[in-house]
């Protein structure tokens, strides 16, 4: 069986991003790997050394050339080989899916691997948007998962409990936190990783194209007030309090 | 929190100053790219993240203490080791054929800086690792090897430097611990050792002391040192550790910092034989231990830099959000008071700082890079580059380790009453760096070195071949834009000390040694200053040839670097000035006044 994960890349979660022309301004932020796709990339390789009879793990990833690097850590982590569909548009996770399917179908794999959601764009569509075009099952927001044979078990933890799915592959199952440990890559493993094969696509062989387009963005700004109350008074000074809480914070009644 | 490391200071050091992209071009590190070492440079950074920074305040709080005759530290420090030994950074500058990935030299110091940057306590143990096997590595035998360095390059056995004794520190021509020969080629030693960094824990399941002593009936002084592998464990037949070897902590050391890393008094043969092995020739203990210290001090150096370039990080991002006063001019109390990196006061203290922290990491990783020169460099110009790295050496582990400490001062001012407190980490790396200008030879030691050795060795070679490098570099740059105050102050700063120097130097007979060497702490500061000036010509040429076609947050970058320069050039680069005229008339001041004034 083979196993494709999905590898996105995201600002650093310490990164300062910021906006320019209505869009999101990536230049000079530290970009890595999605922390959801690593779940994706781990699970492919424990699967694998768990003892699944895993013939080959590819990663795939749209986007500019910096891109590479995330799918560098991904065959750093240990996949096998990468593809990368190299494109500076900024692709829907719908036109996202139709370009997943398609190496899905061409390289034969059985099982996708994606993050649950994006760290910089939530659309958490891009699963089941895959799933649907391939008409596959989906296991969604995995927590823990096993494989028998051609048969997958997946727990999803809801916030009361949680449920446990079955599924036949081939399937699309999408990741979350939990799910495991992501590991890092080693020194040996980062050289190692250079001499894998990673495949450059371009997107006009997928025919995908985004029907959505980003016309704005804004980042939520928060300033201090500095507001300072004079606690001479104590009565009067709770008696403001209380009237900035509830009239201009309105966080009680 | 504050980030602990510039990553973006790091690449503009490496590509952009040093040209590090360009080593893969030498047959040894052919295997490599800039894309492997920025992959290392993230790999150092999220391990030094996750399993170093997050026990900082701990391991200071919770010095290591006995309970039950072992050695106790957090928790933290054990999976911080395991962290590091996994990624593979025991080995990584070693030879392939040893597990090793030929890592230069320029590019080990820069991933450990970031463990130095995270927490420098926990950071000794694997440096101090490292610093052992590479000793090793040159001298033992291939007998040695085969049996010691495998599991000190996989991590699993850690290592000691045993130079120090209680009475012997800066003089360790009189250390006493002896080493009788047991007739089977094996010693048995005797004595005691002061001041073991790392000497015990149970962080390994062995630990190899190298020590310094004398075969019993050995000349008085440095030629009757000799160099020996002690292990904790005696290493049975099959390679493991086995019995106690009898090296008996006799109580650790409570230190102002660097708490973390155990710091011993340590008892050889008591209660029993230690054992030892001699690691190459009689009588040259000495020798073969500072054939290596070029690299231990760079790292010393480097260690410096990484705890005031952290304090700087730190007073900067809280110079930004601390709201405090109003600017000169503004009398209107209901406007909100300004946030205190808009005081010019504020920002000298921040300037000052980033002057002195990245000019001595421009240092450390200029002697770095030499040290690969040296080693895979074109043939022609080893000899030179080697005696321009042994000219550099006391200064790259002396200048940082003292204007470090300033710079960690200012931190703390930038900071107010807040900096004073364990609240934030300025304090605590204030400590931790107040051992840098002590070991490792101290500051008075290395002035000496320079001084006494450096500057005379091969008939003055190595300052010619930095006075060329560096006129070289101002020549290179002079058609550039905003670099003309470092330009002209380095120019000043060069002809003061070459000229003081010159008198010097040539004055040395007719001042005996005593006094020629009295002004070693002038000789020091001037050649500090002027070559960390150098170092700024090189970062604010590096930005003013990038600055043009930046993009993004780089001009600001690098006008940062250019006003940086200037600042050195303006408020720095003078001082040599003051110390040229002290050393060009061998000021006597000092050794004139007499123990009974005091
Ligand atoms: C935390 C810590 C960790 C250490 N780790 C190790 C370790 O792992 N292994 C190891 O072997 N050692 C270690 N040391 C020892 C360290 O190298 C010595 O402390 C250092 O060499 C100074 O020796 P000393 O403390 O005996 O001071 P002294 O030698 O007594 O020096 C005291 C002062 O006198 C000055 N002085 C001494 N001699 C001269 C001279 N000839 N001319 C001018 N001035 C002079 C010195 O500069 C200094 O200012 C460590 C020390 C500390 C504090």
């Amino acid at each position: 069986m083979k196993i494709l994960t999905l590898v996105r890349q995201v600002p650093d979660a310490e990164a300062r991003v910021k906006i320019s022309g209505g869009q999101v301004d990536l230049e000079g932020a530290t970009l890595v790997m999605d922390g959801m796709d690593e779940y994706g990339v781990e699970e492919a390789l424990r699967l694998r050394e768990g003892g699944a009879a895993v013939e080959e793990i590819v990663a795939l990833a749209t986007g500019p050339k910096r891109v590479e690097d995330a799918l560098r850590t991904a065959l750093a982590m240990g996949v096998d080989r990468a593809i990368h569909v190299e494109t500076d548009q900024a692709l829907d996770p719908i036109a996202l899916s139709r370009v997943v399917a398609q190496v899905a179908q061409a390289e034969g794999v059985s099982l996708i691997l994606v993050g649950g959601q994006e760290a910089d764009w939530d659309s958490q569509a891009l699963g089941a948007a895959t799933a649907e075009r391939l008409g596959w099952p989906q296991l969604t927001w995995t927590n823990e998962l096993a494989l028998e044979g051609d048969t997958l078990t997946g727990r999803h933890d809801v916030d009361d409990g949680n449920e446990s799915f079955r599924v036949p592959l081939p399937a699309v199952v999408t990741t979350q936190q939990g799910l495991n440990e992501p590991r890092y890559p080693t020194l040996p493993n980062i050289m190692k990783a250079k001499k894998k094969e990673l495949r450059k696509d371009t997107l006009d062989a997928y025919g995908a194209a985004p029907t959505v387009r980003v016309v704005g963005s804004d980042i939520q700004t928060r300033a201090r007030l500095n507001k300072m109350i004079d606690g001479k008074d104590p009565q009067a000074a709770a008696a403001e309090l209380l009237d900035l809480l509830r009239n201009e914070a309105k966080v009680i009644a | 929190m504050a980030p602990f490391l510039s990553r973006r200071d790091l690449q503009f050091q490496l590509y952009e100053v040093l040209g590090t992209a360009a080593l893969p071009q030498r047959p040894r590190f052919a295997e490599h790219s800039r894309e492997v070492y920025d992959d290392v440079l993230n790999l150092a950074y999220s391990v030094a993240e996750r399993y170093f920074a997050n026990h900082l305040r701990e391991a200071d709080t919770h010095e290591p203490h006995v309970e039950g005759g072992k050695v106790k530290l957090p928790p933290q420090v054990a999976d911080a080791m395991r962290a590091f030994r996994d990624a593979g950074f025991f080995s990584a500058h070693h030879d392939e054929e040893l597990g090793g990935l030929q890592l230069p030299w320029v590019v080990t110091q820069a991933v450990q800086a970031h463990f130095q940057a995270a927490n420098i306590s926990t950071s000794g143990y694997p440096f101090l690792t490292i610093g052992n096997a590479n000793l090793l590595r040159e001298f033992a035998s291939a007998e040695q090897q085969a049996k010691y360095l495998p599991p000190l390059l996989e991590g699993r056995w850690f290592g000691t430097m045993a130079l120090s004794e209680p009475h012997a520190g800066s003089g360790l021509a009189d250390i006493t611990t002896t080493a009788t020969p047991k007739g089977d080629g094996t010693y048995s030693l005797t004595g005691t050792k002061m001041w073991i960094s790392g000497g015990e824990h149970e962080l390994s399941e062995n630990i190899i002391h190298l020590v310094l002593a004398r075969i019993a009936g050995a000349p008085a002084g440095v030629k009757g040192i000799s160099l020996f592998l002690v292990p904790r464990y005696r290493v049975g037949p099959d390679g493991k550790p086995g019995e106690s070897n009898h090296v008996v902590l006799a109580g650790l050391n409570h230190k102002m910092g660097y708490r973390g890393t155990t710091n011993t008094l340590l008892n050889f043969g008591e209660g029993g034989e230690t054992v030892g092995e001699l690691v190459g020739e009689p009588g040259q203990g000495l020798a073969q231990m500072f054939h290596m210290m070029n690299e231990a001090r760079i790292g010393v150096g480097m260690g410096a830099v990484m705890l005031g370039y952290a304090g700087y990080l730190a007073s900067l991002e809280y110079a930004r959000e601390r709201r405090q006063g109003r600017l000169p001019g503004n009398k209107d109390p209901h406007s909100p008071p300004v946030p205190i990196i808009a005081h010019p006061d504020v920002r000298r203290m921040l300037l000052r700082q980033k002057s002195f922290v990245e000019g001595g990491l421009a240092l450390g990783l200029y002697a770095s890079s030499l040290v690969d020169d040296l080693h895979t460099g074109p043939e022609e110009g080893r000899k030179d580059t080697g005696l321009l790295l042994d000219l550099l050496t006391p200064i790259v582990k002396s200048w940082p380790s003292k204007y470090s400490q300033e710079a960690l001062s200012d931190a703390i001012q930038v900071m107010g009453g807040a900096g004073y407190t364990r609240d934030f980490p300025v304090e605590l790396y204030y400590r931790d760096n107040r051992l840098n200008p002590i070991h490792e030879g101290t500051e008075g030691i290395q002035a000496l070195d320079l001084l006494g050795r450096k500057v005379t060795q091969a008939g003055g070679r190595g300052l010619s071949v930095l006075l060329e490098r560096l006129e070289a570099d101002l020549a290179a740059s002079e058609a550039l834009e905003g670099i003309a105050e470092i330009r002209t102050a380095l120019t000043t700063a060069v002809s003061q000390s070459t000229a003081a120097l010159r008198t010097h130097l040539g004055r040395a007979a007719e001042l005996g040694p005593e006094r020629f060497l009295a002004s070693a702490h002038s000789a020091l500061e001037m050649l500090g200053h002027t070559v960390v000036g150098w170092m700024w010509l090189r970062q604010a040429a590096a930005a003013a040839r990038q600055l043009p076609q930046a993009r993004g947050d780089d001009p600001d970058f690098y006008r940062g670097k250019l006003h940086a320069a200037r600042f050195f050039a303006l408020y720095e680069l003078p001082k040599v000035g003051v110390h040229a005229e002290l050393l060009a008339s061998a000021d006597p001041t000092a050794l004139e006044m007499q123990e009974a004034w005091f």
